[in-house]
């Protein structure tokens, strides 16, 4: 029978969720060797975004990551945490290239962009590759 | 300097911030100018995508949406594009710029210049866009085809008439003259003073880059690049250029029918168009159907030639007509891709190769050939002539056979086997060397009622040649300019026609 890669998903989750660290190695371990069996090894990638997804909403831990063109300031956290709440993975990444401003990817879904960067190619785009 | 300097303040001082949360995708795969996405929960599908990459913008179309990934195609340089690389949604789908200012130039399937004169448009010129994919004018919007468009070509004028706003297809096997056809009618386009000039489009879909050149090279001698764009995805650009070129032609073609004006597109040839489809839909992984093709291979085409068109007067009276060119294999017609697209055009133009090399060119097969618009597409001196032409070969191709047997055969069989040779004689006609309706009137005339019938067939092109060079400086204002004008051959026309003839045998 073919699983969705949001079956598989859901199915890791409800096995591996709140069990202790060695049982949870033991699960995985057998999810590995079920995905190989059934011939869906390559949706792995996909089978752990999806998963991803579903421990970050069933904990209410956000993942944000932030791109600048120097360091983020503790006090554009606060503003985020005030948005988004107190559970945050944070990833933070340096960009000169931005020039100035903010990037902020929320989950992988969420894009605000108020870079500079942004919005100097909506004035003069460049030439399109 | 001073002028970009204005522009760019303009741009500035008009410019305003928008901030807003948008949703996004990363990349998954890219290779082979495809790219597989997750995340862009809303995207639509055809809608244009924006890669970002360290070197600037690629932009895409979605194609596949599935439960856990968008399937894209990418139109640029895949290579750019990395894994993990953010991906946005542009809201709109693909248009192209669209002008007057495209005419005789040369354009890629994305409207960029590709003839090295710099940029179509300059920022004082209206911005009008036309989407690339467009639904087809409905029923209520056309009107019966009834005006003719001239190839100039004698076979194809006086038998299998095309007309403004009809698809007919070019079909035949490699190096059988299907591109000189439309290239001749093309040139014949400038020539035919009695209908305005329609714009003409010719899509070359994968074709070698000095082909094109040389084609282009042809319509400037011609003086047709007046009136001509060429839109080219060389056999060097991507599939995703191969499958977009006729749709791009078809927007600029369908810019002219929307301001009244006549248009006609050539794509060359949707064979490839449909193996460049082939190949994106295998690499997204979409089923394959027969001879490997995707399920929708149909509507492909169904929905690039329904937009040919003839527009009624309420919708500006313009017309788009579409000559789209087909390759089979060893003559095949009954293959997958050609019936397809003989089901979806009002008619074919059928060229053989063995009549090629026996040394009728144009190679056109009167027999299998047909134009559903048929004689509504023709002006009534050609209706009239035209007729018994078609009898005649008919009967010519039953007694060929019996050609070999010449001299035991009745007087009225040997008379029927030389009219055919002769009207055979007639047909055929050197590459770039298109003749006006009038003339053409003029030679089927005169091979038709027998005029001819006493000039041994070797010579029938050379007397065909004199005839009209003696019509044209001896009759050119009381017969010639009459049919022309007039576009019918009366009582009074036909008598002097027959004069002039008789005169010009007497020589």
């Amino acid at each position: 029978m073919k699983y969705t890669n949001e079956q598989y998903a859901e199915a890791l989750f409800r096995a591996a969720n709140e069990k202790a660290a060695a049982k949870q190695k033991e699960i995985l371990r057998n999810f590995l060797l079920l995905l190989s069996r059934k011939g869906d090894f390559y949706r792995l990638p996909l089978v752990v975004q999806k998963f991803e997804k579903k421990y970050r909403a069933y904990n209410g831990i956000n993942k944000v990551r932030v791109e600048c063109p120097d360091g983020i300031t503790s006090v554009v956290k606060k503003q985020i945490e005030k948005i988004l709440g107190k559970k945050i993975v944070w990833e933070e990444k340096i960009n000169p290239a931005l020039l100035g401003g903010i990037k902020i990817i929320v989950n992988d879904d969420i894009l605000v962009d108020a870079t500079a960067k942004r919005q100097l190619d909506k004035i003069m785009p460049r030439s399109k590759v | 300097m001073s002028n970009i300097i204005d522009i760019l303040q303009k741009e500035i001082e008009g410019f305003r911030q928008e901030i807003k949360a948008e949703k996004i995708g990363k990349v998954l795969e890219v290779g082979d100018g495809i790219a597989k996405i997750s995340g862009l929960s809303e995207v639509a599908s055809q809608e244009m995508l924006e890669f970002e990459t360290d070197g600037g913008v690629v932009n895409g179309i979605a194609f596949n949406l599935e439960e856990d990934s968008v399937g894209a195609i990418i139109l640029g340089d895949y290579k750019k594009i990395k894994e993990g690389n953010l991906v946005r949604h542009s809201g709109r789908v693909l248009s192209i710029r669209v002008g007057d200012k495209m005419i005789g130039r040369v354009v890629d399937a994305l409207g960029q210049p590709q003839d090295g004169r710099g940029p179509i448009f300059t920022e004082k010129d209206e911005e009008i866009f036309f989407p690339v994919e467009r639904v087809a004018p409905s029923v209520v919007m056309r009107e019966p085809v009834n005006t003719p468009l001239h190839t100039g070509l004698k076979a194809i004028d006086s038998m299998i008439p095309i007309g403004r706003g009809q698809r007919e297809l070019v079909i035949g096997d490699r190096q059988v003259g299907k591109t000189s056809i439309v290239i001749d009618t093309i040139i014949n386009q400038g020539k035919d003073r009695r209908h305005p000039t329609p714009i003409c489009v010719y899509v070359a879909v994968g074709q070698k880059e000095s082909k094109v050149a040389k084609i282009v090279s042809t319509l400037k001698e011609q003086g047709a690049m007046e009136y001509t764009i060429v839109v080219s995805a060389p056999s060097s650009a991507s599939a995703s250029l191969w499958y977009l070129a006729p749709y791009a032609g078809t927007a600029i073609g369908e810019y002219f029918m929307h301001k009244g004006k006549d248009a006609l597109v050539i794509y060359d040839d949707l064979s490839k168009h449909a193996s460049a489809y082939r190949e994106l839909s295998l690499l997204l992984r979409r089923p394959p159907g027969r001879e490997a093709y995707p399920g929708d291979i149909f509507y492909l085409h169904s929905r690039l030639l329904e937009r040919a068109a003839k527009l009624d007067k309420e919708n500006g009276g313009g017309s788009l007509t579409a000559l789209p060119i087909i390759e089979t294999q060893l003559g095949d017609v009954s293959a997958y891709v050609p019936t397809n697209v003989i089901s979806i055009t009002d008619g074919q133009i059928y060229l053989e190769p063995e009549l090629f090399y026996q040394g009728i060119r144009p190679a056109v097969n009167v027999g299998l050939s047909v134009s559903r618009v048929g004689s509504a597409a023709q002006t009534k001196a050609m209706k009239k002539v035209a007729g018994r032409l078609r009898l005649e070969l008919a009967q010519f191709r039953e007694l060929a056979a019996f050609a070999q047997f010449a001299s035991e055969l009745d007087e009225s069989t040997r008379k029927r086997l030389t009219r055919g040779q002769i009207l055979t004689e007639i047909l055929k006609q050197g590459e770039l060397e298109p003749i006006s309706f009038d003339k053409q009137v003029i030679l089927i005339y005169a091979g038709t009622n027998g005029y001819l019938d006493d000039v041994p067939v070797a010579s029938v092109t050379e007397t065909a040649a004199k005839l009209l060079d003696y019509i044209e400086k001896m009759h050119g204002k009381d017969v010639l300019n009459k049919i022309r004008e007039s576009g019918e051959l009366s009582a009074d026309t036909e008598a002097k026609l027959k004069e002039a003839i008789t005169e010009f045998k007497k020589i």
